[in-house]
Formats: structure tokens, sequence, C-alpha cells
């Protein structure tokens, strides 16, 4: 539905907003373009709509090149939603909304009819709100007004630019539900421009993270958070949102019930029955190797406590063992079974697979 | 027994009633003329100069600097130019006409929201649909107050017309001046005052009605 190709902007001023960016939306798909301030995330939206021509590249809206298509035409087949909302304050709400389809040559009508089922859609009384002016609204029902009227005229691609991070955190809450909603009703192709990294999470289908100018990540939301491209992006996100499978879910797997067992001459170790395998440390902690009756195991693996899971699971199913020591550099810090692991996998609880 | 000083007045505007509607006529003429070359000269000029800023200090400057120059003394500049008369009158009165209607017109537009501009485009209107729209509806309160003050300003210059030879309420005004008869001064100048009051009021009215119900609310 949308495509760039090697897409650049320069300003006037030098200044390069959008470096060689390519990528592709596809019909229906909600995409969230974020990034911090100056990352290029809005020029690229308003080079799909013309508002912003690029300096090189192709950009591709419904299969045809825009480079030579008429600017206007070319808007008034794409929904448009802007932060400040942007009512026309001298026109009633339903003029507001009839703007476009007007101008397109619409039938009274038809425009009519249209107005009515779009506030219908939003929740807002059409008897009572169609001859209001914007004023009289209250910011959350002027952006319901702004979403619809982009609406209006059926385009089949709508660019809303941070459309709700003007409004109060409960108005914003529910647009964004409506949004989904709504989305998940009329299935438009929408691009939507944010800072906010939990609506960016909520809203799309795709995530394109940005930064100076590139796309640094572009995935699903699931994938976003669970494998994070690199460092910017892992902080971006933000660590209380991040499900990334690290260290911290290996260490979180540890069996609490291992028996520490003194073996003497200065070891100590970590045994899941008395007669599995014992993983032994010596006097300074460091680990010792696994034995069996008292012989070591030589080239018994482990794992360190910050290795991902696959890792884990590739050692289990390469290995055919059932018990790995887990290494905290060279101290054993505890051990991971199989089952454990599989518990996770399969998403069942301690409790739950033991019961 | 001296007749009280109204009497006196009263008498004057009997006896002086078709000069005095002579003068006002020829007074609104003048005014009125003037004001619609500048209306036809300064809107166009205020809505080029919103889309060319860099240009809207160098004409709102050179407005400025004709209405410094002292009224009288500018009628005197033109009379070389086109001699005595209504001509001279009307030019004279347009140019001070200019500077109110023209900032105003340029302030009205550059000060409409520019959300409202932005999502205009974004949504696919022209430029053209822009200025007829949103820009021009929006800066009518402006562009009326402009033309208000335009209008009180000339009402009042035009009784200077009368030095070029171009009558109007002035015309009564001089000739009492010039022969120590105070009466006929006022029969000139409360008509002139009760004119630039009277065009106030009706403008101010029609500027409240040019304000975009929308915005009444604010």
């Amino acid at each position: 539905m949308i495509r760039f190709e090697k897409v650049n902007k320069t300003y006037d001023d030098g200044f390069e907003a959008v470096k060689s960016l390519s990528f592709e939306i596809s019909k229906g798909e909600l995409v969230t373009f974020i990034g911090p301030s100056g990352c290029g995330k809005t020029t690229t939206m308003k080079m799909i709509n013309k508002l912003i021509d690029p300096t090189s590249g192709t950009i591709y809206v419904d299969g045809e090149n825009i480079t030579q298509a008429n600017g206007v035409e070319l808007r008034r087949n794409i929904g448009y939603v802007i932060q400040q909302i942007g009512l026309l304050p001298h026109m009633t709400i339903a003029e507001n909304i009839a703007l476009i389809p007007k101008l397109k040559g619409w039938h009274k009508d038809r425009y009519e009819k249209r107005v009515d089922e779009l506030l219908d859609m939003v929740g807002l009384e059409p008897s009572q709100f169609r001859s209001k002016y914007p004023l009289e609204l209250s910011g959350g029902q002027q952006q319901r007004v702004g979403v619809i009227r982009a609406l209006a005229a059926e385009p089949p691609i709508i660019l809303m630019d941070e459309p709700f991070s003007a409004l109060d955190p409960i108005s914003r809450e529910q647009l964004q539900d409506e949004l989904k909603e709504i989305q998940h009703r009329i299935q438009k192709t929408i691009v939507f421009v944010t800072h906010d990294i939990d609506e960016a999470l909520k809203l799309a289908d795709r995530i394109a993270v940005m930064k100076d100018g590139r796309i640094v990540q572009f995935d699903t939301p699931e994938a976003l958070v669970t494998s994070p491209a690199n460092e910017f992006i892992r902080d971006f996100i933000g660590e209380s949102r991040l499900k990334e499978v690290t260290s911290t879910i290996i260490a979180d797997l540890l069996e609490a019930d291992t028996a520490i067992i003194d073996t003497g001459g200065n070891h100590s170790g970590h045994q899941m029955s008395p007669d599995s395998l014992l993983f032994a440390s010596s006097s300074d902690d460091t680990y010792a190797g696994a034995f069996f009756e008292g012989r070591s195991i030589h080239n018994y693996p482990s794992i360190l406590v910050d290795a991902d899971l696959k890792t884990a699971a590739t050692l289990f199913l390469d290995q055919k063992i059932e018990v790995l020591p887990v290494l905290n550099e060279d101290q054993l810090v505890g051990l991971l079974t199989r089952d454990r692991l599989l518990q996770h996998f399969a998403g069942l609880g301690k409790e739950g697979a033991r019961s | 027994m001296i007749e009280p000083l109204h009497l006196f007045f009263i008498n004057t505007v009997m006896t002086r009633s078709d000069d005095i509607w002579e003068g006002m006529v020829e007074h609104l003429f003048l005014s009125f003329t003037a004001i619609f070359i500048a209306i036809i000269i300064a809107l166009p000029l205020g809505i080029f100069v919103s889309r060319q800023r860099k240009l809207a200090d160098l004409f709102i400057g050179i407005t400025s600097v004709f209405q410094t120059i002292p009224s009288l003394a500018f009628f005197g500049f033109l009379i070389p130019i086109f001699g005595t008369g209504t001509v001279t009158a009307i030019t004279a009165l347009t140019v001070y006409s200019l500077l109110p209607i023209l900032r105003n017109t340029y302030t009205g537009i550059i000060t409409v929201d520019q959300a409202v501009i932005e999502a205009g485009r974004g949504m696919g209107m022209t430029e053209n649909q822009i200025l007829t729209k949103i820009e021009l509806p929006l800066s009518l309160p402006f562009i009326m107050a402009g033309i208000r003050t335009a209008t009180v300003l000339t009402v009042g210059v035009a009784t200077l017309a009368t030095f070029v030879g171009a009558g109007g309420l002035g015309e009564l005004i001089y000739r009492g001046l010039s022969t120590w008869n105070n009466q006929l001064v006022l029969a000139g100048a409360i008509p002139a005052a009760f004119l630039a009051l009277f065009f106030d009021f009706i403008l101010k009215r029609i500027e409240l009605r040019a304000t975009p119900k929308g915005l009444k609310r604010q």
C-alpha cells in the first residue's frame, strides 16, 4: 500500500531528516513510527501525502509513484489527523466533517448521512453535536471529530501525527481504545506517529523505531519487546516493558529445592536427589565440575546465568541431559532442569506443573 | 435682550441647511470613495504580503510613513502633482486609509491558527480554498476593524479637503473660522463629528456580525 525506496530528505538548512529509508506497509496495517524528536518520523509521515517532498528516492502509494502525482488530489484520498486537532472553528461539527466530501463533490444526502454515521461511531449523538461549534466541545470530543473527519471521505489510508498526545490521560486511553475498535471494524492502512511507546505497543500491528533518520527496527510489538535489536531499542522500550528471553529468566528458573551437601575435603555440592549427579564447588566457590558416584564426569556442559533460554534448550536437546549447572562467571549459582524449562515454554507456572 | 447661544446655533443651522447638506454629501462622497479605493488596494496587498512575509515590513513601512506626514502638509504636497480639487483630496484620503486596512488584513491572516491551516492543507484543500474557506473568514473581524479605523480616520481628515478646494464639511468650518463665526464652525464640526461617531457605531456592529459564530463564545 505504501512503499519507500531509498528515500532521503535533506532540508534547506542541510539537516538530513531521513536517510535512505526503505520499507513497505501493507493494506490494512496500523504501523506506528516512533523515536526521539528529530528522528525523522514526522518527516517520513508527511512525505506520504506530499506535504513534504523527498530530496531523492521514490515513494509508492497504492502502487503509484507519487513524485508526479498532484498533492491536493493525493491528500483528498488520505485522511489526516494532527496533534493540535485543527478543526475549523468557524464551521459546525457537521460542516467540519463534511468538508472534504463536499470538496469531492458528494451529494448533500450522502455526506449528511455519512456525518451522522461517523458521529454515531464515536459515540457523539448526532442530533446534539451536528450543529455545535468546535470550541463548545472538550478536547477529547474535538479529537474524536478530528479522527472521523479524516475518515469522512472514506480514504484507504490515514495518517495520524501524535493525535492523542495533547489530550488528558483519560481521554487519551479512551481514544486509543476507540481507535483500536474502529480499526478492527474498518481495516484502514494507518500510519501513526507517536513518541509514546505504550501507545505504540498498544495500537500497532508493526512498530518502526527511528533514530537519526533511519529505521533501527521495524517489527511487531511482541518481537520488539522479546528481541530488541540493540541497546538503543532496549533503552527506548524501557526495562519494565521488555520481555526479553535473557539471564533474568534463567535465574528465575533455577531449582529452589536442590540439596546442598557437604562432600568433605572443602567441597560442597548441589544435587537434585541423592542418587543423581552432584555438581561440586571448591572452597573458594568456584565450580569444580559434575560428579557421579564420586567420579568426575569430563566435559559435562554448563551454562552461564546470562545466556538465553534458547541456548539452554539447545544444550538439553543436543546433550540429552536432564540437569544443567548454571554459572555466574566461574561460580555455581544453581541448577536448571529440563522439566523446569519445558514448563516455562509451555507457559505453566511451577505450581501448575507440580499439581 | 441677547439671545441664548443655542438659539443662534439653531438659527445658523436653519439658514445654512443647504450648505450643511451639500457639505455633508461632499464629505461622504470624498470619504467613501477614498475608503473604497483603499480597500481595493490594501486588501489584496494584505493577502499578498501574508504570502510574502519578507515584503510585509516594506509595504507596511511605506504606508506608515505616509501616515506620519501631517495631513495638511500631505494635501499640500499633492497640489503640484494633481492640482486642486476632488482628485487630490481623494488621493490623500486613500493613502491615509491604506495603513489600517493593510496592517489589519496582514495581521488577521498571519494570526490564523496554523494548526487549522495545516489540517486544511493535509486534508487536501488547495491554497485558494485555504484562503477563502479558512484564512479570510477567520480574519474577517480584523479586516473589518481595520476598515472601521480607516473610515473614522478618513471622515475626520476629510474636513481638510476644503484646503485643496474639494469642499466637504470642512468648508463650513473654514468659512466660520475666517469670519469669526463660531456658530458656522460648529455647523460644520458637529455634523463631521456625528458622521465619524455614526460610522464607528455602524461598522462596529458589522464587525461583530463578521465574527464567525463559532468564535464568539471564546
